[in-house]
């Protein structure tokens, strides 16, 4: 026997739907009837079909904008609980779909907003691909058209790359987790250096692996950037808004992940002729480079010849002038010569002059400075008289 | 380990790298023509790697028992 208190055997209740899978993540369909709105923001309903009805509580924080009419039908998502105050069930609701779309659809939107929110979808976090992918990891089934397209297409465009499959179901119950499992283990194998998420067109039921909340963590966890491909282009998947790019279609993927070889073999081409050309334009400039100097070396050095022969005339030139000029200066001596013969007083002796000398052997020119008596000399032509003054008579 | 190969992005790259800096000039001759020999060198095992490719498809079974060979193989090594 076990005895609780009140207390205690809510708590026990509280946790037992709370720890229970399916209470704890559950859709329940039905229509809505007394609505009321509290003061803080808080919808309060109640669900009923038929048979019974099940209060419900949606809270302020998940309830924002969206407006509940009485009587509608809707398929709502949440937990069951208990208010243990009122000793009450409670289905604490989190999201609201108006019913007729299907439940898959309200699945759908509901997870898109809760992942939205949590910033999965996030823009600034789409990783770019790389250009020349060596390893490509393909999670998809291995029986399906899906591996031979996609290989087809790699292997005609790019057949450097590797294509490592990591097989998993993407259809039933082992899809999930088994896509969840392939995620990782390309993560772990290290080097991966992209990987494509692929599954063939089908109807939303058969594509309903590539919504499941754990495929789009686990595309969110992956280190090596993922991109999406499933179905057909009009076919859209909550993994085609979290991987890093979205493909229409598997061998649209393969056409985005891999370079096409005839493109980058003409571009090596391409590089090829431009290394060419480089080289004859850098070759040619030198060229030009070395005519240029060897131009400015003739233009700028003497022409040697003809400074010989300058110089040769300039000597000759020399000479001649050099001899002119003595020949001229010995005439002009000769003439010097005569003239200076002529003003040789011995010539005026010659001609029967005299001239006479005081003892100091001074000239003597005036009669004013001899005095009576003083010896004196008079040279004439052939020979010296010593005489001595008589009288003086001026003038 | 066996040697790591030299993977087509890395001579892409390198050629693009020969390209760029022969195209920029203003390098020594003796420099430019490497540069060139060296670009027309990677071209060519460009275009012998685009020639020869095969495509290999693995699975990762295949795969994670290689690379657990080549741990252990590492492992005797030691």
């Amino acid at each position: 026997m076990v005895v609780l208190t009140v207390a205690d055997t809510l708590a026990y209740l509280k946790e037992l739907f709370e720890t229970n899978a399916t209470l704890s993540d559950l859709w329940v369909m039905g229509e809505i009837s007394n609505l009321s709105r509290s003061s803080a923001g808080h919808l309060y309903f109640t669900l009923k079909d038929g048979v019974g009805q099940l209060r419900c509580a949606f809270f302020r924080r998940q309830n924002a904008g969206i407006e509940l009419e009485h009587g509608a039908q809707l398929l709502v998502h949440g937990r069951v609980s208990v208010y243990e105050q009122r000793g009450e069930l409670n289905f604490i609701v989190d999201y609201v779909h108006s019913q007729g779309e299907g439940i898959l659809n309200a699945q759908f939107e509901r997870l898109k907003q809760l992942l939205e929110a949590e910033g999965l979808f996030d823009v600034t976090r789409k990783r770019p691909l790389p250009l020349f992918p060596n390893r490509i990891g393909l999670v998809t089934s291995p029986t399906g058209a899906v591996l031979h397209d996609i290989r087809t297409v790699v292997g005609r465009r790019w057949p450097l790359a590797q294509l490592i499959l990591a097989p998993t179901p993407v259809q039933g119950d082992g899809a999930a987790p088994g896509i969840v499992a392939a995620l990782q283990e390309l993560n772990e194998l290290g080097n991966v250096d992209v990987i494509i998420l692929a599954r063939g067109g089908g109807s939303l039921e058969e594509l309903w692996a590539f919504n499941e909340e754990a495929v789009q963590r686990a595309i969110y966890a992956s280190r090596v950037p993922v991109v999406s491909a499933v179905g057909h282009e009009t076919d859209i998947t909550l993994a085609d808004y979290v991987a890093d790019l979205r493909a229409p279609t598997p061998s649209a993927a393969a056409e985005l992940v891999v370079p096409d070889q005839i493109e980058i073999a003409m571009r090596v081409g391409a590089y090829t002729a431009m290394l060419e050309s480089c080289i004859q334009r850098e070759l040619s400039a030198q060229q030009d480079g070395v005519a240029r100097l060897a131009d400015y070396l003739e233009q700028e050095c003497p022409d040697l010849a003809e400074l010989s022969e300058g110089v040769l005339g300039l000597v000759s030139r020399a000479g001649t002038r050099l001899s002119q000029s003595l020949a001229e200066r010995r005439s002009q001596i000769d003439m010097r010569i005569v003239q200076l013969a002529s003003l040789d007083p011995c010539a005026v002796l010659e001609r029967g002059y005299a001239v006479v000398h005081r003892a100091d052997g001074t000239l003597l020119a005036s009669v004013n400075v001899v005095r009576t008596g003083e010896a004196i000399s008079i040279r004439l032509r052939d020979g010296t008289i010593a005489a001595e003054v008589g009288e003086v008579h001026a003038g | 380990m066996p040697v790591k190969q030299e993977t087509f992005e890395d001579l892409y790259g390198r050629l693009e790298n020969a390209v760029q800096c022969l195209e920029s000039g203003g390098l020594p001759l003796d420099e430019s023509i490497a540069q060139f020999e060296q670009g027309m060198r990677l071209a060519k095992q460009c275009k012998d790697l685009l020639e020869s490719a095969e495509l290999r498809v693995t699975t990762l079974l295949e795969e994670f028992r290689e690379s657990s060979l080549a741990s252990s193989n590492d492992t005797d090594l030691c």
